[in-house]
């Protein structure tokens, strides 16, 4: 039954992709920009570059530019699909290797902040629902507040200002590799972790809230309840442990969130991951670039949302595989 | 209250707007959180509005006698960097603000609702291929569409709109088809089919009204997140230029000068947090209401406090 | 040495570069040399003969002491790609220049030029060919030697269509062929007469020297760097982000000190500041004229700053084949309307002086235009009056800028022609972008910075020559004038300064007369920060941080413990 499942929602991913392939393919079109001067490398504004019309042409020829726009699709998309998403025309290196080469920060970056951003949801929401109307759920209804009016790269600057400006604590930008120094691996995530973890923890606080608070009107607690167990183990036994299940689905949800959400903050903190890629390839008209991230990035989103889907319905008995 | 919409839906719904007021009214009433983003809002529209009247100064012309000069009763909220009057700028930003969310939000729903509306009423293949295009549109991370398609276009107001509404016409489409296949199969919309009622009339009159009510929560949640997006678009420098004033590029411009001016940062910040806060409030609060399980929850917390 | 990196930091930081340039340039034709053939060049490209790699006495000893260590440099801009041919951006040739790849000489600070891997150099009589003499035991990273055969070989890749090298459109119309006369020797034979072919291939981004074969036919994609002759080797490149570079052990002017040099890219020059100060750099480049002066008058300590005041200039380009600014009395509206005074304080904190001309303001070639051409300065009744006895009917001036600078620029600028009645639609653009719009000619007013090569014509009004025209990334404004033309080819015969002066006045006047371009100011200023203990840096007037006429640069840099 999970399985037939599980194939039926891959299968549904294709078409799902397909247009997404298009709509990548479509946007860059409409970019403006000379991809073949792009390729040429033009100058930063300083060097009066002159580059003659022999290496031009050259160039055009080699790119197809002037192929007819579905023959430039197809081959895109047929090599999209052996993994080839081209080359950057600014490094003139594969797109696909400076993607994987910016993958590490953005992933560590994403799983802080989620580690984070559940690390203060978690116990927050649990006891916000556990004690309602104490000052631990009205902390926690502060935090949620919080995390939704004040726009993230706000927070982001008043955070620079405190701890990189005031304090001096912190770099306020730049990354290191944690396997080149650890310790300032630790300091580059910081400030982005408190950022994007306190936005994710906002949600998640109201989530885990909300289910407990429904759960603990269920018939199976009540019954536990009838049946003379503390409240202690209703609560953790049973209310925690289903609690987290749909916890982990929402967590599968969030990651694309997080990874696309996570643009203007990287950009600030001059975090090198892929969301800041797509900019500075934007910036630069770097277009097999522009291309490569946004549709390496839609499919982990698809991704993640099918292996939430999958995940919840393992672990969720109530699901009716509909 | 949800009660009473039920009531009113099981009966003929006077009209979708009707039926949103309605229920906008009654939350307003008879909620605090709402009461006070309701309030907030209106106030932030009248400055809005009469902005360009009540501003002390004029928010282009550069004084550079006092550029960075921290807040003064002439200047309250200090001066930028070539001296022009923060606090005038604020209040000339809170207009794009409201403007660029209010055109996206709208476009959002007038391009969304009718597409929801089409899918659900058809069905079959149709309703099909329209849910996997808007599926794939779901799944491309917001922000980098709204990025993308700004850098496609060019910044302009126009751009904005389209732009940050593209990626929530979806959740428009989703609701409305939903609640359209819901309404479908009800007695009463069988019997306006029976008695001849073309389809689009009957979507119009029965099926629309009913499913609106979550349409307005979208609504009221989807401002926060246009005006963030069209704040951050700028911040990016992706987003409206020059002459035109915007927060998120304030915040931006504030950048280098963050340690000798932090109120070049703060000030503008504070704005558009108290913007999305009316936005957060009111939406909340209608989204309890209509709810069934936030509302118990409420009920809840009501005999708990008993 | 020693004194002459002093002299290198009086001119560049003094900020009266300028005058200095005007009488070196002046001056220069007292001083033949005897390296260079006494040609009209040796006039203005005054050639030192002191070698740059010369190591004193007692510097065995010092190396020791000073030896190690590894520097991250906090760069604007990145190295978009390793190839010693597709050089992006000057940072880009800065960083390249300044450690791994070494052009045949280079230019010097007063506009002369000193001998890198080559000597000396001659040209026949007719300026139809150039001997290029070549420095003898320079090794490439490789290990072998550099002979005439590497020049041949880098010189021909650049020229070859195919291989898309930055210098292809430099260097292919002015050399037919290029041979090795012998070991050391060798001779590029031109299309006709070419007195600043020196000058072209002092440029990195033109010509550096990599060994025979470094570089397939048609490679334009690498990852890693070709051996260069450079005091530092190529050691790791990660696109968008850093450079690295390791200490070569060979070089011909003797053992570098820092071990490894990282060149970080930080965009914004307040993350650079920022860095400067938690240490995370040593050296920044480009920092804002808030930081500096924040270092300057103490508030920020254990830092130092200098400035480097670019010879170099920015101007406002009308484009003349636009459909508003075709129009004369238009342009001349706009030109009363920009006061640049007004953006020089908006846009640069004050930095720069007011100019007329292409020239430095003050020198001999100003000074020839103080009758014929008064300064335009704002005045927003005149441009009022003229703009409406004009043909503009309210179209909106596409005033395209980079993003960055550009931007105040581009708010000052839009803001001023409003007052006085333009309909302004401003566009801030990538780079990219931007360079590509100004040479489609997609724009009506942009502005453009210009380098000031030490001469008002051969590297000045010379790119208002029709065919440049065509050639639009040199003219942006299209300004075509046939006679204009005629003056300048007779320029490029002329000997003797005040001839030139003369001839360049009429120059002048006709360019004023068209009204194509507004000066903005001469002299922009870009500010380098380093740690206290970073010891022997020395940067170029124009910003540049490589060696400097003599000594200076990274290779010389050392950690003062």
């Amino acid at each position: 039954m999970l399985i037939r499942y599980s194939i039926r929602r891959l299968l549904e991913t294709i078409p799902t992709l397909f247009i997404i392939s298009v709509i990548v393919f479509s946007l860059v079109l409409l970019i403006p920009g000379d991809r073949v001067l792009v390729m040429l490398g033009y100058s930063g504004g300083d060097i009066a570059d002159v580059i003659s019309p022999e290496v031009y042409a050259a160039m055009e020829i080699r790119l197809g530019v002037h192929d007819p726009i579905p023959v430039q699709y197809w081959r895109w998309l047929s090599r999209a699909l052996q993994g080839d998403l081209g080359t950057s025309a600014l490094h003139s290196i594969p797109v696909i290797d400076i993607i994987l080469g910016r993958l590490p920060a953005t992933l560590y970056l994403a799983f802080a902040s989620i580690f984070f951003g559940a690390l203060l949801a978690i116990p927050l929401g649990v006891a916000a629902a556990v004690r309602q109307g104490t000052w631990v759920d009205r902390l926690a209804n502060g935090i949620v507040l919080f995390g939704l009016v004040t726009p993230g790269f706000w927070v982001a600057l008043m955070l620079v200002l405190l701890f990189g400006v005031y304090l001096g604590w912190l770099p306020t930008i730049g990354y290191t590799a944690p396997q080149d120094d650890f310790v300032q691996f630790v300091k580059h995530l910081t400030l982005p972790t408190i950022v994007l973890g306190l936005d994710f923890a906002a949600n998640l606080i109201r989530f885990i809230r909300t289910d407990f608070l429904e759960q603990m009107r269920e018939d199976y607690v009540r019954t536990a309840r009838a049946k003379g167990l503390s409240e202690r183990l209703v609560i953790w036994k049973h209310i925690f442990k289903n609690s987290m299940l749909a916890t982990v689905t929402v967590l599968g949800f969030d990651i694309s969130r997080l990874l696309g959400g996570s643009t203007v903050i990287e950009t600030l903190f001059a975090y090198p991951g892929i969301s800041f890629l797509l900019i500075q390839s934007i910036f630069n008209r770097d277009f097999a670039t522009v291309q490569g991230v946004v549709l390496f990035l839609a499919m982990i989103v698809i991704f993640m949302n099918y292996l939430a889907d999958i995940l919840y319905a393992l672990l969720n008995p109530r699901i009716r595989y509909e | 209250m949800s009660e009473t919409v039920a009531v009113r839906a099981s009966e003929q719904p006077p009209s979708a707007f009707a039926a949103a007021w309605h229920m906008l009214r009654d939350v307003v009433v008879s909620d605090r959180k709402a009461k006070i983003g309701a309030s907030l809002l209106v106030f932030l529209v009248i400055v809005a509005i009469i902005g360009p009247y009540i501003a002390p100064h004029d928010v282009e012309l550069p004084n550079t006698d006092i550029r960075l000069t921290g807040p003064t009763l002439s200047n309250i909220m200090g001066t930028d960097h070539i001296g022009r009057d923060l606090f005038s700028r604020i209040i000339s930003g809170l207009t794009i603000s409201l403007m660029v969310a209010t055109g996206a939000v709208v476009i959002a729903v007038v391009i969304g609702v009718p597409i929801g509306a089409f899918a659900g009423y058809q069905g079959g293949w149709v309703d099909s291929v329209i849910m996997r295009i808007m599926d794939a549109i779901i799944a491309m991370p917001g922000r980098l569409l709204a990025i993308a398609l700004v850098a496609a276009i060019g910044p302009s107001v126009g751009a904005l709109w389209f732009a940050i509404s593209f990626g929530s016409v979806p959740r428009y489409a989703r609701l409305i088809r939903g609640g359209v296949l819901a309404q479908r199969e009800r007695e009463y919309v069988e019997a306006a089919r029976a008695i001849g009622e073309s389809p689009g009339s009957t979507l119009f009159r029965y099926v629309l009204p009913n499913a609106m009510a979550p349409v307005l929560v979208q609504i009221t949640l989807n401002f926060p997140s246009a005006i963030t997006a069209e704040a951050s678009l700028s911040f990016l420098g992706l987003g409206l230029v020059p002459p035109t004033i915007s927060w998120g590029q304030m915040l931006s411009a504030a950048q280098p000068y963050l340690e000798v001016a932090p109120w070049l940062a703060i000030f503008p910040g504070l704005a558009l947090t108290a913007l999305i806060m009316g936005f957060v409030l009111l939406g909340d609060a209608l989204r309890d209401h209509l709810d069934p399980r936030s509302h118990g929850r409420r009920r809840a917390k009501k005999k708990d406090s008993a | 040495m020693k004194s002459s990196a002093t002299w290198v930091r009086f001119l560049t930081g003094a900020g009266i570069g300028a005058v200095l340039l005007a009488v070196a340039a002046a001056c220069g034709a007292e001083e033949p040399t005897p390296t260079a053939a006494p040609t009209p060049t040796a006039e203005f490209f005054e050639v030192s003969d002191s070698p740059i790699g010369d190591v004193g006495v007692g510097e065995a000893e010092k190396w020791e002491e000073r030896q190690g260590g590894t520097l991250i440099f906090g760069s604007a801009k990145e190295v978009t790609s390793p190839h010693p041919y597709t050089t992006s951006s000057s940072v880009d040739g800065h960083t390249k220049e300044a450690t791994w790849l070494e052009p045949l000489l280079q230019l010097t600070g007063d506009g002369g030029l000193a001998p890198v891997l080559a000597t000396s150099w001659v040209a026949n009589e007719d300026l139809t060919e150039w001997t290029f003499h070549l420095r003898e035991g320079v090794l490439f990273h490789t290990g072998q030697e550099m002979t005439s055969a590497d020049v041949v070989w880098s010189a021909n890749y650049v020229m070859d269509a195919n291989n898309a090298a930055r210098g292809h459109g430099d260097m292919a119309p002015l050399v037919r062929s290029v041979e090795a006369v012998d070991k050391y020797t060798v001779k590029f034979n031109m299309v006709g007469s070419q007195p600043s072919f020196p000058i072209i291939i002092s440029d990195i981004s033109v010509l550096s020297i990599i060994p025979v074969g470094a570089l397939e036919p048609g490679e334009i994609k690498v990852s890693v760097g070709t051996p260069g002759t450079g005091p530092f080797k190529f050691d790791e490149w990660v696109p968008a982000s850093k450079t690295v570079v390791v200490r070569f052990d060979d070089y011909w002017g003797g053992k570098p000190y820092l071990e490894k040099i990282v060149f970080q890219l930080i965009a914004s020059a307040t993350g650079r500041g920022n860095a400067l100060r938690t240490r995370e750099l040593q050296i920044a480049e480009r920092l804002s004229p808030i930081f500096a002066g924040r270092v300057e008058s103490g508030d920020i300590g254990a830092i130092e700053v200098s400035a480097a005041t670019l010879s170099g200039y920015r101007r406002m380009m009308f484009n003349v084949d636009s459909p508003i600014f075709d129009d004369i009395d238009v342009r001349l509206a706009a030109m009363y309307a920009m006061d640049m005074q007004k953006l020089l304080d908006e846009a640069f904190f004050g930095l720069g002086t007011l100019m007329d001309a292409a020239v430095p303001p003050g020198s001999v070639w100003d000074e020839a235009l103080r009758e014929c051409c008064p300064r335009r300065t704002g005045d927003p009744e005149k441009a009022r009056a003229i703009l409406a006895a004009s043909s503009y009917a309210g179209e909106r001036v596409r005033l395209v800028v980079g993003r960055g600078q550009g931007e105040p620029i581009g708010e000052s600028i839009s803001r001023q022609l409003r007052e006085v009645g333009f309909e302004v639609d401003l566009q801030v653009l990538e780079s990219g972008v931007y360079d590509e719009k100004q040479s489609t000619g997609d724009f009506d007013l942009t502005p453009k910075s210009a380098s000031w090569g030490g001469d008002p014509v051969i590297d000045g009004a010379g790119r208002w020559r029709c065919e440049l025209a065509e050639r639009v990334n040199n003219n942006q404004s299209r300004y075509c004038n046939p006679e204009l033309d005629v003056l300048i080819d007779n320029y490029y015969g002329l000997t003797d300064l005040d001839d030139k002066l003369v001839q360049y006045k009429k120059i002048a006047t006709i360019l004023y007369d068209a009204a194509v371009t507004k000066h903005m100011g001469w002299n922009f200023t870009r500010f380098f920060g380093w740690n206290d203990n970073v010891k022997g840096f020395e940067h170029r007037g124009e910003g540049g941080y490589t060696r400097g006429p003599v000594g200076g640069g990274l290779w010389r840099v050392y950690f003062e413990d």
